[in-house]
């Protein structure tokens, strides 16, 4: 169960439970880092489909389709795409809050590593401490029966870290530093605007004192200024407490200023994957590509040339063959409709999977 | 709003004065709009940002008077379309504006298509209400609208339901449905919030489209500040049922006067350097029945004065002269500059 190397740059070959119908002769895209606090690779999750009277077993929705990443101590990785691209399902499958169906995912957070999808629910729940989530929609998130203490206090009772006055006490103090008042501990959560609920959920999830925390579209829902506050916290609370986050969301301009490292998943795959600054500097796969040049600028002197691509998202359950992206590509050859694509490494940190990721991202780094 | 009235000026396809919108609720009288004043012209596309709760949606639907009532109620105000007071038409003549003058767009394509109706139901059911025409016509006049929208075998689609679409083919179905009597006005209601970019660019794209060809007038509601940026011409903010600046847009985003807008701008994440703290305001949006005396955003302000309490401030053109109007509503404009 113990594993002493995280998963750089490994193939899911033995790990996955059932092969993939797809037959990946290809590795994924994976950019290592050192000392990881979290190693993921060949991250899988099918939901099944089921017909007819007998119901047979007629396919599955590929949701997350055999995805690689580190996630580095104190580092924010994001993972960027649209509905449907397994964005979600990657994040919960990987607390196991849904199983996954294949893939393995080292977490490093005590000196020997261990290995999350082979825990049995008992030792799951103790390492779950150091792994939280916060979710998008504050509003469905929060029991409505509960008072605001008893949802942050929750975690601490279960898990028997403290009990009576010592969790008012350790509520309080989780109420201040996410900015409520303790006052307002008894009220229920819908006495609370949308990103006050945020905020208790923020709490919630730091009660246990984790080392990492699933952002799920944690400010999805906020309005702008809202939103700033909440970003800012998340921010600090990173700093104050050496957090780690795996920060979930379609909204790139967001994305582009928490993130260190970013991941772009189109059809339950990452098809690239690098620094912030790399990944916005020199886009290269041709989706990214379009994703970027897609966000509307708050800047009416600035015309940009927008990449519209044609049509809408393939289906997951039959993601089409070679590049699951080439129906929509505005370069896509021939190989691409065959032949599903490598990772090419553009620098140390920075792989796409794309053919043409020569032609298209330019001349590499000098550093690389 | 003070008009300024250039000889070259074009009259205003959609004129809201003062317009004011009540609801009654437990909580006592919510002044949901309250005094709200802005114009489109033909042709140009009227930005309407702000964040939930300020009014924006609520003024949209007054304006084809789809507002329930009771509880709401257009208290006062006028909402002139080419010259002509909505609020004193009756129903059935508001009926004939639905739809054939004046279309809408709303954000959620699914749960404003009937599902049990085809798509091509959907849009000659509108064609046959407003033009007389007979069932046949009607379909090619739904098929005709398909194509212009950018459905891909529109032949095929017309005799789809809605649930057999994805977000971004329904969304150009409300589209198809709206331009099917060529309105003069259309107003689009967060009409990409619930789309991914990518498809929020497409459809964006085929708006402006739509506009180039016909002269339309868009009233574009959204609380994105990029999608306003790239597609408005004027832009009004919202704030607490009220207008509190409105310019064209690129006075606004250069040269935002109002502390709220100011404030705004500042807490986009586009625009700070990276590792900078994003800027915020502070508070949140107070209740509508319970907004603050004299301005209303005076409680997040950052330099309110005991004045800003009294006196409500009232909109007012700030710009130079000869320069395009940039109103706005806020008594200390001097000390904002410095913000």
């Amino acid at each position: 169960m113990n594993v002493s190397t995280p998963h750089a740059g490994a193939v899911p070959t033995g790990a996955a439970a059932a092969p993939s119908a797809l037959a990946r002769e290809v590795p994924p895209v994976h950019v290592a880092v050192p000392d990881p606090l979290l190693s993921v690779a060949g991250l899988e999750k099918l939901f099944p489909i089921h017909r007819g009277v007998f119901s047979r077993h007629v396919g599955d929705v590929r949701a997350v389709d055999g995805v690689s990443f580190d996630v580095g101590k104190r580092e924010t990785l994001s993972l960027v795409g649209e509905s449907g691209c397994g964005k979600t399902t990657a994040g919960r499958s990987l607390l196991r809050l849904i199983e996954p169906t294949g893939g393995r995912a080292a977490y490093f957070g005590s000196g020997a590593g261990v290995e999350l999808f082979d825990l049995s629910r008992g030792d799951l729940r103790r390492v779950r401490r150091d792994l939280q989530i916060i979710f998008q929609d504050p509003f469905s998130s929060l029991n409505p029966r509960m008072t605001v203490a008893n949802i942050i206090g929750e975690g601490l009772r279960v898990h028997g870290l403290a009990r009576g006055e010592a969790v008012d006490e350790q509520v309080a103090e989780l109420m201040q530093i996410v900015g409520l008042r303790p006052e307002a501990r008894n009220r229920f959560p819908h006495e609370f605007s949308g990103g006050q609920r945020q905020r208790i959920g923020i709490a919630r999830a730091l009660a246990l004192k984790p080392k990492f925390i699933v952002c799920d579209e944690a400010v999805s829902a906020l309005d702008v200024s809202i939103q700033a506050q909440v970003v800012n916290l998340l921010k600090d609370l990173q700093g104050e407490f050496g957090l780690s986050y795996l920060f979930i969301a379609h909204d790139i301009s967001i994305v582009k200023y928490i993130s260190d490292r970013i991941a772009v998943m189109y059809l339950g795959r990452i098809v690239e994957t690098a620094t912030t600054k790399e990944l916005f500097e020199r886009p290269a796969h041709p989706y990214t590509q379009a994703l970027l040049s897609a966000v509307p600028h708050p800047d009416p002197t600035q015309r940009r040339q927008r990449i519209l691509l044609q049509g809408d998202v393939p289906s997951p359950i039959n993601p089409p063959a070679g590049c699951h992206f080439h129906t929509r590509c505005p370069v896509a050859i021939a190989r691409c409709r065959t032949e599903y694509p490598a990772p090419t490494a553009i620098s140390p940190t920075h792989q796409a999977a794309c053919h043409l990721v020569e032609q298209h991202a330019g001349p590499a780094p000098a550093a690389g | 709003m003070q008009a300024k009235s250039t000889p070259s000026e074009q009259p205003a396809l959609l004129e809201l004065d003062g317009l004011q919108v009540h609801f009654q609720t437990e909580d006592g009288t919510s002044r949901a709009v309250d005094g709200v004043s802005y114009r489109l012209r033909a042709g140009e596309t009227l930005g309407i940002v702000g964040e939930s709760g300020c009014g924006k949606s609520v003024t949209a639907l007054s304006i084809l008077q789809l507002v329930p009532d009771p509880p709401g109620r257009i208290v006062g105000g006028r909402i002139l379309f080419e010259g002509q007071d909505l609020v004193r038409f009756s129903e059935a003549q508001m009926r004939k504006v639905r739809g054939n003058d004046i279309a809408m767009i709303f954000q959620e394509p699914m749960t404003a298509l009937n599902p049990v109706f085809t798509v091509g139901d959907q849009i000659a059911e509108t064609v046959r209400l407003h033009r007389g025409v007979g069932k046949a016509e009607a379909r090619q006049r739904a098929i005709e609208m398909l194509t212009k929208v950018g459905i891909p075998s529109p032949e095929q689609r017309v005799d789809e339901y809605p649930h057999q679409l994805s977000g971004g083919m329904r969304q150009r179905v409300m589209i198809a449905m709206a331009m099917s009597c060529d309105p003069k006005l259309l107003i689009a209601d967060e009409p990409t919030t619930a789309l991914d970019v990518t498809i929020q660019a497409q459809v964006l794209d085929l708006i402006r489209g739509l506009q180039a060809e016909s002269g339309l007038g868009v009233l574009l509601i959204t609380h994105d500040l990029g999608v306003v940026a790239e597609n408005a011409n004027h832009v009004a903010v919202m704030y607490a049922g009220k207008v509190v600046e409105y310019a064209p847009v690129a006075e606004l985003f250069a040269r935002p006067r109002h502390p709220y807008t100011i404030g705004l701008f500042r807490s986009l994440p586009d625009l700070a350097a990276p590792g900078e703290r994003l800027q915020t305001i502070p508070g949140i949006v107070p209740a509508a029945h319970a907004f603050p005396s004299g301005c209303r955003f005076r409680t997040r302000c950052p330099i309110a004065v005991d004045h800003c309490a009294a006196v409500e401030p009232p909109l007012v053109d700030s710009a130079g002269p000869g320069l395009p109007e940039h109103t706005v509503a806020c008594h200390r404009l001097e000390e904002a500059a410095k913000l």
